[in-house]
């Protein structure tokens, strides 16, 4: 037993050793290089605050989840007939496909709420979404129902022509969320 | 006797009983063929119910429940007076069903708003079966019994004594498979995610409601959805404004509103859970002019007469007329529509429907005075 204990302990002595001799380039800085391409950007506000805002780096990362999420969400819509053609589910209560496209949704939003910069890019899909003729109502009533809720943060009208293609029969339901 | 072989048995013995007397805090009786597994969900599903967080200012709810506060007591009463015995999804009923001795009165039949059928049910064809979530089958045994004029008893697997089928809040609902298959195979949410429990008690809710009603409003059957509708021809809709699934979609609603700790996914599928239900209320029904309604009468007929023929073909091989190809099928669907949309056309005479909120009160039976 003792010495089981004694070989453990000259085994952490030799590993502790061989990794205090790997050389400094292999190893992380902790501290962020000084590098100007790496430096988060410092924007001064016309009131001479410091506003921090993430690096390139970062807001690339963050397009890029983005645009994967939406791809993915777009995917998940469930188109009309598709509910009726999932054929061995029950038809009395919301079919599995429109609760996966409410979760990819749902992860949409998620991302926003922690990258609001994001918001127009997802107004986009939200538009594309909610007016979409082929699309089961209920989902396309939740994609109205975020774009309500984003265009009620950031102050843009939803009576722009933009917004037009959007049907009252859709507007009215996602009321049920709200009254 | 496992506990009493292990050290220290007093604190799973404890425990034990604790498990016992929380799935005793319903009433609600399982069948004794219901898999294990299946009622242990169920039972954890009415336990949460006992102590979810609700939202106590939902006026909505309370006018629709009928119930003078939000409590989760009031629900679980609310609930269980209309739920009152579970049976597995092999329960078949005519199994069960024994005529009662006693010779009864049915109340009469009350002519009210007539349930809107659009378009012909579309029939289950052979090849697939349905993943049915939940049944209310003790609201069928009552509307059976009412038909031929005589009371039913039943037979539950466990229960010693025969349940009195004397009116639709006898509370018999069979489970079916699809309601243990709600989470979806990709979901990124865990097994235990509330979202999935809060859907399973929304289709227990929305099934009590079935086990409501009189007269016009008996049993708060569904109607089939309109054409144009995503569920178009489906018994999938509702045209009233307190039925299963007005229940369903406040119900859903009144947990989204309470639930903090939900995270924002977890929020966006109740969210649609509660648009889906909604989507389901019908506001305005057509009426339509004799002519039109003839004709519907047709072009229904020819539907309906093409989807028995789809599933004869299935089993006897194609028909060679023409009668029921695509583009028959289309043209007959697409007068449907158009009748449709006249008969909603506000102008008209007679004027469209308008739903309204149904009497909830159940009827009952009453035994014959010799």
């Amino acid at each position: 037993m003792n010495r089981t204990l004694l070989r453990v302990a000259i085994f952490i002595i030799i590993l502790g050793s061989v990794v205090f001799l790997i050389p400094n380039k292999f190893v992380t800085p902790v501290v962020p290089s000084t590098s100007d391409s790496e430096q988060p950007q410092v924007n001064i506000s016309s009131n001479g605050a410091r506003l921090l805002s993430p690096s390139p780096t970062l807001q690339e990362s963050a397009s890029d989840e983005l645009q994967i999420l939406v791809r993915r969400a777009g995917d998940a819509l469930p188109r009309r007939g598709q509910a009726q053609g999932e054929g061995d589910q029950d038809s009395h209560h919301a079919p599995q496909s429109v609760m996966m496209a409410a979760e990819r949704i749902g992860q949409l939003v998620e991302h926003i709420e922690l990258h609001p910069g994001r918001k127009p890019q997802a107004v986009e899909f939200f538009v594309e979404c909610a007016g979409a003729d082929q699309v089961l109502a209920s989902v396309r009533a939740l994609c109205y129902h975020e774009l309500e809720t984003i265009a009620r943060d950031t102050g843009l009208s939803l009576d722009e022509d933009r917004f037009s293609r959007i049907p009252s029969s859709i507007r009215e339901l996602s009321d049920a969320l709200g009254e | 006797m496992l506990f009493s072989r292990l050290d220290g048995a007093r604190v799973p013995i404890i425990l034990l009983a604790s498990l016992v007397s929380s799935a005793a805090n319903s009433s609600i009786f399982f069948a004794t063929d219901i898999p294990e597994e299946q009622r242990r969900l169920m039972e954890a599903d009415l336990e949460t119910l006992t102590r979810v967080s609700l939202d106590r200012s939902d006026e909505k709810l309370k006018d629709l429940f009928r119930i003078p506060e939000i409590s989760n007591d009031a629900l679980q009463e609310w609930l269980e007076s209309r739920v009152k015995y579970v049976v597995a999804k092999d329960f078949y009923v005519w199994d069960h069903l024994y005529k009662s001795p006693t010779e009864v009165i049915y109340p009469p039949i009350k002519l009210g708003v007539p349930l809107v059928k659009y378009l012909p049910p579309i029939p289950n064809t052979s090849t697939r079966s349905i993943m049915a979530m939940m049944k209310n089958v003790g609201g069928g045994i009552y509307s059976s019994g009412r038909s031929v004029n005589h009371a039913y008893l039943v037979s539950i697997p466990g229960l010693e004594k025969k349940v009195s089928v004397v009116s639709p809040r006898v509370g018999i609902v069979q489970v079916g498979e699809g309601l243990f298959a709600v989470r979806p195979k990709t979901s990124s949410l865990p097994v235990g995610s509330v979202v999935f429990s809060y859907y399973r008690m929304g289709i227990l809710f929305h099934e009590a409601r079935h086990s409501d009603g009189n007269g016009e409003s008996l049993l708060f059957s569904h109607s089939s959805c309109p054409p144009g509708h995503d569920y178009e021809g489906h018994f999938a809709c509702d045209f009233n404004l307190n039925g299963p699934y007005t229940i369903g979609a406040q119900f859903f609603k009144n947990l989204l509103t309470a639930c903090r700790d939900c995270s924002k996914i977890e929020k966006s599928v109740l969210k649609v859970l509660v648009l889906d239900a909604a989507s389901r209320i019908i506001r305005v029904a057509p009426r339509f002019t004799l002519e039109d309604s003839m004709k519907l009468t047709s072009r229904r007929k020819h539907v309906f007469s093409c989807y028995q023929k789809e599933e004869l073909d299935q089993k006897h091989g194609p028909l060679k007329d023409g009668l029921c190809t695509e583009a028959a099928l289309e043209s007959s669907r697409s007068e449907i529509r158009e009748i449709y949309k006249k008969g909603l056309a506000n102008l008209l005479i007679p004027a469209p429907l308008v739903a309204r909120v149904l009497d909830p009160a159940p009827e009952m039976l009453v035994a014959k005075e010799k």
